[in-house]
This record gives structure tokens, C-alpha cells and sequence, in this order.
């Protein structure tokens, strides 16, 4: 695969990018840090990729990682400056729902409704097993109706 | 909740966002050119002539702080811009020294070593290092049915405990105003030291005094790589110079081609030895068929374009029915510029150039 090639792909999956790191990280500057870092890894390891039609799923395993990596080094390195405030969202109370479960239960909400991956390729990409991934489908919308309710209670 | 409910819990991409995989893409882009030979005549030409612009950028330089710029080149008198011996923090396994920094008014960039002080012991680990095919370091690495691959860190191959390290810095001045350091980089020297280097600008010159805090935290890590200790957290504090060597231009747009929904108002570039510092206002009207909006390119009157690193915008205002956009990207620093120079519009996420913006070039 080329750059040309390469950057076509990328482009063409912007959204997906842009969705699956904010659900992550929350920060738009930390979004731009690990997208940049998920980019390059990936141009350096494209040869390793035999199976091009695998592009996507390979390109949001990286960028996952980055984003874990991201969470890691902030907390065990370099503190940033205070995060702009987060963009606005449709349905704001889901969204701090999804924020507050622990990456485990919200990596595969954000792969399988958000972004539509299968459950199949949920299970690629975080590499786990199928039943694996619909167990903590199971669990993590639990949480979220719980979390709803609790932020309800609250504002009454 | 159905597919929509949850896709409308994450907003819509920001312009900031879209620059940046731009810029990154375009970063990549460039560097599969740099593998490849120039072949083509009107590249060479265009080289040499960006090249007698720039002047003459330092050679092998004794200082270090610079090679984190590999794709700009410092001009002569940067050197003199460059501070030694900045500050130190140590505890018992660890020394984290500042040994150079380079300031001009406006950014600022560091070269830092941490030195381990028990290294047959206790090596050194930053999470800025590439450790990923150092066999020191131990990944799980995963293949995948695809054939890819990826490494998950896992701690030290040869069951030593190690000493992992961290360093943020920040520099401001009297008002407040602010740079914030955000690119980074590390690697490993052969006698287990390892090298920070530390960049960033402002958008503006900081004012008379620039203090910089640079923060050491450190850990004392088992071989899996769970923390056992935390060490008190290290400062250094310095006041950098100040410094008023920048040569500054006013760029007045001339071009009379007229753009529905663009407008450039004006633009400025401040040069310093080390780069240059490009501001352009610009108004502008969304359009369906640019999501992401636009960005600027500086090319000379052939069409070379002097190389911009990164980059970011402000909306500032609006004005009859126009967003008012201020757009500062970091660039090459040149000795001079000729009286004409073409700003590039750029359709972010697209290759595509919205138009050529020639503009007279006032020295100040």
C-alpha cells in the first residue's frame, strides 16, 4: 500500500477515528495526540497487514491502543494542561454514562453501537472472544441504564 | 437505546481534529518523498531555490537541541539562543538534567537527559521511548488473523526492577501567557541514558520574563511493571532570557481572483534564527463540500512551498455572514523574502487547493 493509498483509506474512515477516540479519551487535544500517534504506527507496520481488506478493524485496533497508551502515560508521566471543555453532544447524559464505565465494558459499546462493528469484529479488535464481547455488551448496558437512572435521581 | 441514541452521545469532529489528521497524512506523505530520489528537474530547481532564501542554516552544530527539528533547519545566530546546563533533579536512581534550551520570544525547545544512577540494577524506562523491538523490554505480542500484529508492554525482559520516568513543563510569562510543550520525543543512548527532547510555541511573543517549571515525577517499578514506589516529585525552575530577535513582515494580499466564500485579509510572519512563525486572518463561509474547512500553504512565486510544521486556527469573529479565522502554523525560517508570495489555500481532507492567494510581502 502507498501513501496515496494509505491516506485515501484514513480519510475515508475520519468519522470512525474522530468517534472511536473521543468515547476514549474525552479531550479533543488528547483525540489529535493519539490519532497522530495511531497513524504513524500504522504507516510504519502497513506491510505487516497481508490481508488488506482487514484495513479498518487493523487501523482501530491501533488507534484503541494509542488511546490506552495515551490514559497510561498520562497518568504515570507528563500531566497536560486543563483539557479544553469537551464538544457538545445530542444525548449528553448517555454520553457520561458511556464515560464512566471502565474501558473494558466501554470499548465494546462504542465498537459495536456506535460504530456498528459486528460482534465478530468487536471480538478482532479487542481481542476477545465473541461470547466475551456480548457478555460485557450485557454488563455495560446494565451500568449505563443504572448510571441514567442515578443522574435522573440526582437532577429531580 | 437504539444504534442512533448512542451515536448522538459522541459530538461532531472538530476543525482542530481534521487539521491534525491532515497535517499527520501529509506528514507521511513526506516522508515516502524523502525515500524516494528527485528525478525531476523542477524539483532541484525549486530546492536551490528555497535554499538560497533560507541562507545559511548551521551545520553540525555542537548543540543537540536542535535535531529534534528534522524537518526545518535553524539559521546561523540560533546557536546563540541556546541556554546550557538548565537545571537538575536527581534522587537515587535517576538524574534528569535540562542540558540545552533554545528560546526566541516566542517558542522554545529542550534537550533533556535522564542519566540512571544504578544502571546494572535499575535501567530507565519513559513511556516516550520506542521500546518496542528492544529486547530489553518485554510485549505481549499478539497476531492476529490478518497477520498483523501488535505489543502490549509487559515490563523488563531479565526480571530487574527498573525506574520509570516523566517530565512536564510549562513556560510562562509575567501575564499569564503561555507555551504549551506538546511535542515530544525519546530515545536510548548506548550507556542506558535516555534523551527528552521537548518542543512547543505560543501564538503570540511571550512578554518580558518566561519562566520555565519543568516537573520530574518517577517511579521505582517491579519487573512486571506494577509502580512499588513513588519518588517526590522533582522541579526546575529558570528564568529564560529575553530575547528580541525576531524580523517581522506584513503580507498583503494582491490577487484579484475572487473566491465566493474566501477572503484572505491579511497575514504575518515573524522570523526568528530557529523558525518562523506564520499568522493569516482569513474570512470564510462554510460550505457542504468542505466539511472541514480550509488551510494555508506558504509557496514562493515558483510554486516551492516552504515547509510549515504544525498548525492550528481560532475563530476570532464574524463578520457579514462570515466566520473571521486566524490560522498560526510554525514554518522554515528564511534570511529574507522576495517581494511577492503565494498563500496556498488548502480544502482540509481533500487533495484539493481551494485557490493561490498572491501577496506583497512588507518588511517591518
Amino acid at each position: 500500500m502507498d501513501e496515496r493509498e494509505f491516506s485515501r483509506r484514513i480519510r475515508l474512515m475520519r468519522d470512525r477515528i474522530w468517534r472511536v477516540s473521543f468515547s476514549i479519551l474525552r479531550s479533543t487535544a488528547d483525540c489529535e495526540d493519539a490519532m497522530q500517534e495511531a497513524l504513524l504506527r500504522a504507516w510504519r507496520n502497513v506491510d505487516s497487514l497481508r490481508d488488506k481488506s482487514l484495513f479498518e478493524t487493523w487501523l482501530t485496533r491501533i488507534l484503541i491502543n494509542e488511546c490506552k497508551r495515551l490514559i497510561r502515560k498520562r497518568s504515570d508521566s507528563a500531566p497536560i494542561p486543563e483539557s479544553l471543555p469537551a464538544p457538545e453532544t445530542e444525548n449528553p447524559e448517555l454520553s457520561r454514562a458511556i464515560a464512566s464505565l471502565k474501558m473494558d465494558l466501554r470499548v465494546p459499546i462504542i465498537l459495536h453501537y456506535i460504530e456498528g462493528y459486528s460482534v465478530k469484529e468487536t471480538a478482532l479488535i479487542m481481542r476477545v472472544t465473541q461470547s466475551s464481547v456480548k457478555a460485557r455488551l450485557v454488563r455495560a448496558r446494565k451500568k449505563l441504564m443504572e448510571e441514567i437512572k442515578k443522574e435522573a435521581a440526582q437532577d429531580e | 437505546m437504539n444504534n442512533k441514541d448512542y451515536q448522538k452521545a459522541v459530538p461532531d469532529m472538530p476543525l482542530s481534529f481534521a487539521r491534525k489528521m491532515d497535517e499527520t497524512l501529509e506528514r507521511i506523505e513526506n516522508m515516502e518523498m524523502k525515500k524516494r530520489k528527485f528525478t525531476s528537474r523542477t524539483l532541484v530547481i525549486c530546492a536551490i531555490l528555497v535554499v538560497t532564501l533560507i541562507g545559511s542554516a548551521i551545520a553540525a552544530s555542537e548543540y543537540k537541541v536542535f535535531d529534534f527539528l528534522w524537518h526545518m533547519n535553524p539559521l546561523e545566530g540560533a546557536e546563540n539562543l541556546i541556554e546550557t546546563n538548565v537545571g537538575v533533579y536527581e534522587n537515587e536512581y535517576v538524574r534528569v538534567a535540562i542540558e540545552e534550551a533554545a528560546y526566541d520570544g516566542q517558542g522554545v525547545m529542550l534537550y533533556i537527559r535522564a542519566t540512571p544512577l544504578k544502571p546494572e540494577t535499575h535501567p530507565l524506562y519513559s513511556l516516550l521511548m520506542n521500546t518496542e523491538n528492544d529486547s530489553d523490554w518485554v510485549y505481549k505480542y499478539t497476531e492476529y488473523e490478518d497477520g498483523s500484529g501488535m505489543g502490549e508492554f509487559l515490563g523488563r525482559a531479565d526480571g530487574k526492577e527498573f525506574v520509570s520516568f516523566g517530565v512536564s513543563v510549562t513556560v510562562k510569562d509575567e501575564n499569564g501567557k503561555e507555551i504549551w510543550l506538546d511535542a515530544w520525543d525519546a530515545k536510548k543512548e548506548a550507556d542506558g541514558s535516555v534523551i527528552l527532547y521537548a518542543d512547543g510555541f505560543s501564538e503570540e511573543k511571550l512578554g518580558d520574563t518566561a519562566v520555565l517549571t519543568a516537573k520530574v515525577r518517577s517511579h521505582l517499578c517491579a519487573p512486571d511493571a506494577t509502580k512499588k514506589t513513588s519518588f517526590p516529585e522533582g522541579e526546575i525552575i529558570h528564568t529564560m532570557p529575553k530575547v528580541d530577535v525576531t524580523r517581522n513582515y506584513k503580507l498583503i494580499p494582491v490577487s484579484t481572483e475572487e473566491i465566493a466564500h474566501f477572503d484572505l485579509i491579511e497575514g504575518e510572519i515573524s522570523f526568528t534564527p530557529v523558525r518562523g512563525y506564520m499568522k493569516i486572518r482569513y474570512a470564510y463561509q462554510e460550505r457542504e463540500d468542505e466539511p472541514m474547512g480550509v488551510t494555508m500553504k506558504l509557496c514562493l512565486p515558483d510554486g516551492a512551498e516552504i515547509y510549515a510544521g504544525s498548525a492550528g486556527s481560532n475563530l476570532i469573529g464574524k463578520e457579514n455572514g462570515f466566520e473571521i479565522w486566524e490560522e498560526l502554523s510554525e514554518i522554515q525560517s528564511c534570511e529574507t523574502l522576495p517581494e511577492t508570495i503565494t498563500i496556498r489555500v488548502k480544502v482540509i481532507g481533500e487533495a484539493r487547493y481551494l485557490c493561490d492567494v498572491e501577496c506583497r510581502v512588507v518588511a517591518e
